[in-house]
């Protein structure tokens, strides 16, 4: 069982968060080509190793998280919000 | 005579409290305090089990949870549990056993004949013979399998305990309560740590319970009182005995079994039988001590042999003598022990023998003492005797031949000690061999773990008392506490552990014998020999081929043999050839304790929607929709079929009015000056102009251009927007509105969140709904006041609510949403007020055959792979703007031809409905690959308002066949119906009824 | 703002126990918390210290940006409930406030700051005590409740028998406050109940 360090709520379980999505990849501009819309959708690196990925926090405070994991040792190396327009953890703006 | 094999004093048994038991229906007695093997070895009863393969008789061979032999179904009935190790059953009145694996009977059992053919049944047995041909693997071949394979048997019955999850927190875990779990626990205590320590064994001590060891000057299981009444005062310190840590996962964490009520007849009431703990620890100290190996040798599994630390705690311990003539035979010093221990008991130690040429100076001195004869260079080569050992054939380990033979009734005998490692190894780590002790020890930890004692390779008492102590402290200063100083309890000197290699015993006179190496999958050294010769060299192929190391004990006993034995037989050092990676769980944990109390009705939590009582008692049938349970229909008499009552409920609907419970759509509160422009960017119509007090359809993508979701939103104020969606995407809409907005589009200022729960929604539907809802909403609700689409707030009688003119039935209807402790409230009075007109109510069913009749698309239509166009909803969507999915479902191929598109379906044969996924076939085919198919049926109903059967599917460019006719094909059952294609919305296609 | 005379009495999701507590044993009492005002806030981007200001200054309650807080007079809590929101409950009897009238006072409060709304009926609250109330939660969720790790004024967004629920520590009895969605309170209610069970006796 993985154990993810939520920025907000502290180290909760994995049952309390669901996998989102690659956070390596970048949504094109609404003009992109259609081929940068299909790697976008489609195209997926699929790293043996440290990668980065959206986790939700769905069943905490529901913020959306960037998960620096080890596909292989699941070891987490950091966990940060992935907006920068939430309030930060602790301090409130 | 009762427990003739009862000592007369000592042991940590309550002789004031005699317990009744019976094994293989004869009644015996033993002590509170008894485990059921020593109560068995008590009374004369050394039989237990026939093995796995040869049905050979076997007996305990050790006092653990690492039993491979002895194991038993316990108790009868519904709680009746197979293959339980006699060891670790806790003895207990009325307690009953009985012997598994045997026909008749235990002692004349018809399967032993398989050891005469022991030769056909080598290793790889079920490979080669149950190989050719094909056509026979499940015909043939796993009956007979299955009926010869398999100890026990398990009760068919429902389980009638139950069993828990808990969780629980600490800094420091202390795994095992030895001598060094117990004094790593105190010092990590001392420290203010939060410690946890968990032992396996009804009271903690250890090994200390099953010797003679002294510590601090007195009594080491007394020492380990002591200090466990320090611990379990403490308030930071919890402590569990009776419980098992069985696995070490990812990040630190520890599952552990307690066996609550496992030693009392039944649970008391409100207690589980058993519990898994989830541990969080910030650091491990594994003291899980060791466990000892056996010698190989002829016909090692008799009963009657024993490890030679077993045959001593059964003597300490238990107050059991388990034999009367005791040979004893080590490659060690540590079985020296047993023979003080047991000559001092009042055994009769026939012989010592010690494989090496040079024994233990002191130690010999210690035996000389006593009398008990030692000899050197020597080791039991073969045992025999029928159903008990009656003589060993003594052999020379120095290449002397000759055999001498002795009589006697218990072989002790001991190859070495394993530190054990399983946790140590599923934490990641990867075990070292180490050549002074002939085993594996602890590697390089992976995770925040250390193991001390015994399980760490350091056997002395006085180096598990002083490691224990250290890494006691030690965790706590890692996890951030100042660490106190604590003196580890002083320990007399137990003397050194020395040890030869002996891996397997010279036969004596070059005869061969059983030599089995792993005892429960009767696993013998010729066997490995053989698995080696046809190339299942490595470890971990040994023990696929031979089940070595399988089973309820995974080879606790048994790994390391096999491993040297195979070494030598390769000729490579032990290092070399590796050992197996460790998996949980440590020791057998039952599918229940896993499961915990989510069984049954509990399986799942269930929503429920505020009229939910209502239904009840109106006897409506359920359906679930996810967790939700909804009405599906309301029977009106015991006769009335699903059929009978949509038909009505749909009539009741479509010719005067009625009401249905629509309280779990998805409902989402969306503020914030960017939330038409959030809402542009998640459905593909336009959301900006919609004037405040409008509802509006919309349809959502995801990025690969497919339909995901639809429903209504409505405009509530400039910046305020009311979202439903359907019952099955609400969770995941929601979710993904939230990623959204927190990874591309944190910019918009815009808020939201799920008012599903707050609300109860009632759908009043039908050519009379205005009639009746005229008569308690305050509002005017006129056609022109209140038009289709129009949204506003209001009170129905005396409650607040919003109402929404929007219609899923194709009907004139409201949706009315109340705060849902007064939604059962409004239900009740709008059945009231529409009482002179004879309201109803319908369910799921109704609902889904107007949907169908309306052409309106739902799940079964949503399908992942359906487009907007392929779906009819093309022209809601504003290209002109960005959308999800928008690039995507501009695809070449998602926009030519041979796409499924929506279509209705008319069985054109009278009294014959369609079936979902039938195949829709041109009727000159017969159906025979699913390429022929040109599309299928995605929902079905008898319609009332047509009078036939009809149907919404998805066809290959269906838009432009309507009016063709086609085959709905169901080839399971050799089915087939003609249908004509249509336009999917079958009632009132101008939509004059929703807007009337 | 509704009339208290006219309004209908609230029928709460656990009205299925006619009992007054769930579960009233020596050392551990479950109850349900009826007719409470569940209001949610929350703020835009870049006001939500202003909003915290705001509600604190107009409930006369510390509204902290604090994550995993809440504070409470004793009859109104306003709790930390995600990254840029609170939940402020009360029972209106209690706090004395006419219906409405607190959520109209967040409002006012919060004004364009963020969005206020209400979840009164959408969630059902339970109030969970006593000394064996630590080891009823345990059977049910993987917090640290420890004394050194969670206290009064703590709270937590979490997981409880499997529903995604509140916990809020109102004093070291210990009590808890547990709030979840009204749909699941049957659920809910009867895996707590079943997990106190092993203390009916004390």
């Amino acid at each position: 069982m993985l154990r993810i360090e939520c920025p907000w709520c502290g180290l909760r379980n994995e049952d309390e968060f669901s996998y989102g999505s690659d956070a390596t990849v970048t949504r094109p501009a609404d003009d992109a080509s259609q081929d940068d819309w299909y790697d976008y959708v489609y195209t997926r690196a699929n790293p043996a190793g440290p990668h980065t990925e959206f986790w939700h926090h769905v069943g905490g405070c529901r913020a959306w998280l960037k998960v620096e994991r080890d596909t292989l040792t699941h070891e987490i190396f950091s966990v940060e919000p992935a907006s920068p327009n939430l309030p930060a953890p602790g301090k409130g703006t | 005579m009762a427990q003739e094999f009862r000592l007369g004093r000592g042991g940590q048994i309550d002789r004031e409290q005699p317990v009744s038991f019976s094994f293989d229906g004869k009644s015996y007695q033993g002590f509170d305090g008894d485990t059921l093997a020593s109560a068995l070895l008590a009374n004369g009863v050394h039989l237990m089990a026939r093995s796995f393969k040869y049905h050979r008789p076997r007996g305990v061979s050790t006092v653990g949870s690492e039993e491979p032999n002895a194991i038993v179904e316990l108790r009868t009935g519904p709680r009746k549990e197979p293959n339980t190790r006699v060891t670790t059953v806790e003895l207990f009145d009325g307690l009953v056993a009985a012997s598994q694996n045997r026909w008749p009977s235990l002692g004349f059992d018809v399967m032993a004949i398989n050891n005469l053919f022991s030769p056909l049944l080598s290793a790889g047995f079920y490979y080669k013979t149950f190989k050719w041909p094909a056509s026979f693997w499940t015909n043939v071949y796993e009956h007979v399998i299955r009926r010869a394979a398999g100890l026990g048997s398990a009760t068919t019955e429902p389980d009638p305990d139950f069993y828990e999850q808990c969780h629980a927190h600490c800094d420091v875990l202390v795994v095992g309560a030895g001598p060094a779990g117990l004094s790593a626990a105190h010092a990590a205590a001392q420290s203010d740590a939060r410690v946890i320590l968990v032992d396996e064994q009804p009271r903690g001590g250890g090994s200390l319970n099953n010797e003679k060891l002294e510590i601090a000057g007195r009594p080491g299981s007394e020492w380990a009182e002591g200090i466990l009444a320090n611990l379990e005062a403490m308030d930071n310190v919890r402590v569990f005995t009776r419980t098992t840590a069985f696995g070490y996962y990812d990040h630190n964490t520890v599952a552990a079994i307690e066996r609550v009520a496992d030693h009392l007849p039944v649970p008391p009431r409100g207690t589980p039988r058993q519990r898994m703990w989830v541990f969080y620890p910030q650091r491990v100290v594994l003291a899980s001590g060791a466990t000892e190996r056996p010698l190989v040798f002829g016909n090692n599994d008799l009963p009657g042999i024993m490890l030679a630390s077993a045959a001593r705690a059964y003597v300490n311990r238990f107050a059991v003598r388990p034999g009367k003539r005791a040979v004893i035979a080590t490659n060690n010093n540590d079985a020296y022990r047993s023979a003080i221990d047991l000559h001092d008991a009042g055994l009769r130690v026939v012989a010592l023998l010690d494989s090496r040429a040079e024994p233990d100076a002191p130690l010999a001195e210690e035996i000389e003492r006593r009398s008990i004869p030692l000899f050197t260079g020597k080791t039991i080569g073969a045992a025999t005797g029928r159903k008990h050992v009656a003589s060993v054939q003594v052999v020379s380990t120095t290449g002397e031949s000759g055999a001498q033979s002795l009589n006697c009734d218990l072989i002790a005998t001991s190859g070495g000690w394993n530190p054990n490692l399983h946790l140590h190894s599923q934490s990641g780590a990867k075990p070292k061999y180490d050549e002074s002790i002939f085993s594996f020890v602890p590697g390089e930890s992976r995770q925040a773990e250390v193991s001390v004692g015994a399980a760490g390779g350091s056997f002395s008492l006085k180096a598990c008392l002083d490691g224990g102590t250290a890494a006691g402290t030690e965790a706590a200063i890692l996890c951030g506490f100042e660490g106190k100083k604590v003196r580890a309890a002083k320990a007399g000197d137990d003397g050194s552990y020395a040890i030869e290699a002996l891996w397997i015993a010279p036969t004596p006179n070059g005869k061969s014998y059983k030599q089995f190496v792993d005892m429960q999958n009767d696993v013998k050294a010729s066997d490995v020999e053989l698995a080696n010769q046809e190339g299942y060299d490595s470890v971990e192929l040994l023990k696929r081929y031979t089940t070595q190391g399988m089973a309820t004990d995974q080879g606790k006993t048994s790994n390391v043999n096999a491993l040297a034995i195979l070494a030598g037989q390769r000729g490579d050092p032990i290092p070399e050839v590796g050992i197996t990676t460790f998996r949980p769980p440590y020791v057998p944990v039952a599918m229940g304790v896993f499961a915990g109390h989510t069984v049954g009705a509990d399986f799942m939590p269930v929503r429920r929607t505020a009229i939910h009582d209502w239904n009840e008692n109106e006897a409506a049938v359920f359906i679930e929709a996810g967790l939700w349970l909804r009405a599906r229909y309301f029977p009106r008499s015991p006769k009335d079929t699903m059929y009978d009552c949509y038909v009505r409920e749909t009539e009741a609907t479509r010719k005067n009015v009625a009401l249905v419970d629509v309280s779990t759509l998805g409902k989402i509160d969306i503020q914030g000056p960017d939330a038409p422009e959030f809402l542009n960017r998640l459905y593909i119509n336009n959301w900006l102009k919609l004037p405040v007090g409008k509802a509006r359809y919309g349809v959502m993508l995801r990025e690969d251009g497919m339909v995901y979701d639809d429903g209504t939103t409505s405009r509530l104020g400039e910046n305020h927007f009311f979202m439903t969606t359907t019952t099955a995407n609400a969770a995941s809409v929601l979710a993904q509105m939230e990623q959204y907005h927190q990874t591309e589009w944190p910019e918009l200022d815009v808020v939201f969140c799920s008012v599903t729960e707050h609300w109860t929604g009632i759908a009043i539907a039908g050519p009379n709904s205005r009639e009746l809802l005229e008569q308690v909403i305050d509002i005017d609700i006129s056609n022109e006041a209140f038009p289709f689409m129009a949204v506003g707030e209001c009170r129905m009688n005396d409650i607040p609510g919003r109402l929404f003119r929007i219609s899923f039935s194709g009907e004139l209807a409201y949706e009315l949403n109340v705060p849902a402790d007064y939604g059962e409230q409004a239900w009740l009075e709008l059945l009231e007020a529409g009482k002179e007109m004879n309201v109803a109510v319908y369910g799921t069913e109704a609902l889904g055959t107007m949907r169908i009749e309306k052409g309106h698309v739902a799940g079964s239509e949503l399908d992942g792979r359906t487009t907007a166009m392929d779906l009819g909803l093309e022209a809601m969507a504003n290209r002109a703007k960005h959308f999800i999915g928008k690039h995507m479902s501009e695809r070449p191929a998602l926009l030519g031809e041979g796409r499924l598109q929506v279509v209705g379906l008319k069985s054109l044969e009278p009294g014959r409905n369609l079936r979902i996924g039938a195949h829709l076939v041109d009727p000159e085919v017969e159906l025979d690959t699913v390429s022929q198919s040109q599309g299928h049926v995605s929902a079905t109903t008898y319609s009332p308002s047509l009078q036939c059967g009809i149907a919404l599917g998805l066809l290959r460019d269906g838009a432009s066949r309507h009016g063709e006719q086609l085959e709905a094909v169901f080839p399971l059952d050799k089915q087939k119906i003609k249908v004509e294609v249509c336009h999917p919305v079958f009632i009132d296609p101008e939509g004059k009824l929703v807007r009337a | 703002m509704p009339d208290a005379n006219t309004l209908p009495a609230r029928k709460s999701p656990l009205s299925n126990y006619t009992r007054e507590h769930i579960v009233d044993y020596p050392r551990v009492r479950l109850s349900e918390r009826k007719a409470l005002t569940a209001i949610q806030v929350l703020t835009f981007n870049g006001k939500h210290a202003a909003t915290a200001e705001a509600i604190g200054k107009a409930l006369g309650i510390e509204c902290s940006t604090a994550p995993g807080t809440s504070n409470s007079d004793g009859k109104t809590q306003v709790s930390w409930n995600g990254p840029n929101g609170w939940m402020i409950v009360a029972n209106d009897a209690e706090a004395g406030f006419a219906p409405g009238e607190l959520h109209e006072k967040i409002a006012s409060a919060v004004g364009d700051l963020g969005a206020v709304v209400d979840q009164s009926h959408g969630r059902c609250g339970l109030r969970l005590s006593g000394e064996s109330a630590r080891a009823v939660m345990e059977k049910n969720s993987a917090l640290d409740l420890h004394p050194r790790a969670f206290g009064p004024g703590r709270c937590a967004l979490t997981s409880v028998a499997h529903m995604n629920a509140t916990v809020v520590q109102v004093d070291d009895a210990p009590t808890f406050d547990l709030y979840v969605a009204r749909s699941l309170a049957r659920s809910f209610a009867h895996a707590l109940e079943h997990a106190c069970h092993e203390f009916e006796r004390g």
